[in-house]
């Protein structure tokens, strides 16, 4: 178990009888693999390299021979591309929105892709759990949504509808106006970033406390009690490693169902 | 979800303002006030336009 050694070579790092290194966002930190100059290639860009190899491989090689009765590989991709195709866009944004497709399914399947190598047993590190792919990315889905608006609505009527919506009473339009800016233009961004990084790092920072937590009890503490709390925590390790595998799908899904809605919204702004 | 982020930016925007104030006139109480504000005025926000029916 790959696990085994990972906690082992942090173990051996600090086993001491001070006690035990709790995992923290120093954790997070790699030394780099190689160096190029001043370039460091650390293990969160080897996660990010190795996830766009595989997709990219992946669909290229289906789409290769695209066969009328799909065998199993082409139709696992095309389950997953029409789940964004037919699942997210047209409850979201509708018939225009099949432009957006290309976008929102390559969104999905590399968040699902480098959340996921947070529990595949070599990589184990989430590369979405370092702000900047979140940030980017949902800077990526921002710069869309507010160009697609402002390319439907014309620049002033996109703010026009975003800050003064049809149907509220005039006398609450100086509340509403810079609150309704700052939701869509400043938070929205931020909330997306912030969402799938922290539910990212709490659950790799999580899966590293339980197993390497559960490898000390079982190891360095003498007795019955290192013993069964040991095994207990390395068991529920194990739990949350399922519960992490379907959170890590459940945020891919939501960061894209989110970007898709905010380029609907952006779309059709007649509340 | 759209009310959460009123009820944020309500509490950022009139906290800024607050925070201005308070930087002029050199007392903190203007911060707070400024908080408050804009959650009631967020809260208000929230409710005209989704609360009543």
């Amino acid at each position: 178990m790959s696990t085994t050694a990972l906690a082992g070579s942090v173990l051996a790092s600090v086993s001491t009888q001070e006690g035990f290194h709790a995992p923290g966002p120093a954790d997070f930190e790699f030394p780099p693999i190689f160096t190029i100059g001043a370039f460091e290639f650390t293990k969160p860009m080897l996660v990010i390299v190795l996830g766009t190899l595989f997709i990219g491989g992946l669909f290229y090689a289906v789409s290769r021979n695209f066969a009328l009765v799909p065998g199993k590989l082409q139709f696992a991709a095309e389950s997953g591309y029409n789940f964004v195709r037919n699942g997210i866009v047209p409850d979201t944004i509708g018939r225009e929105g099949y432009r957006f497709v290309p976008y929102l399914a390559t969104l999905f399947f590399f968040l699902a892709v480098m959340n996921v190598s947070g529990i595949i047993p070599i990589l184990q590190f989430p590369a979405t759990s370092r702000i900047a792919i979140p940030l980017f990315l949902a800077i990526i889905s921002w710069v869309i949504f507010n160009y697609v608006g402002i390319r439907r609505q014309g620049f002033g009527g996109y703010f026009k509808n975003m800050m003064f919506p049809p149907g509220v009473p005039k006398a609450i339009y100086p509340l509403l106006a810079p609150l309704e800016f700052l939701s869509t233009v400043i938070i929205r961004p931020f909330t997306l970033t912030l969402r799938l990084t922290m539910n990212m790092f709490a659950g790799h920072l999580v899966l590293l406390l339980t197993i390497l937590g559960g490898e000390y009890l079982l190891f360095e503490m003498q007795g019955v009690v290192g013993f069964a709390a040991g095994s207990m925590s390395i068991l529920f390790g194990i739990v949350l490693t399922f519960f992490e595998g379907f959170i890590q799908l459940l945020q891919a899904y939501v960061f894209t169902l989110l970007s898709a809605i905010y380029i609907g919204g952006a779309l059709t702004h007649e509340h | 979800m759209h009310a959460l982020s009123l009820v944020i930016a309500g509490v950022f925007f009139w906290g800024g303002i607050g925070w201005a104030i308070a930087q002029w006139q050199d007392n903190r109480i203007f911060i707070l006030v400024g908080v408050l504000v804009g959650a009631a005025a967020a809260l208000y926000l929230v409710w005209v336009r989704y609360g009543r029916s």
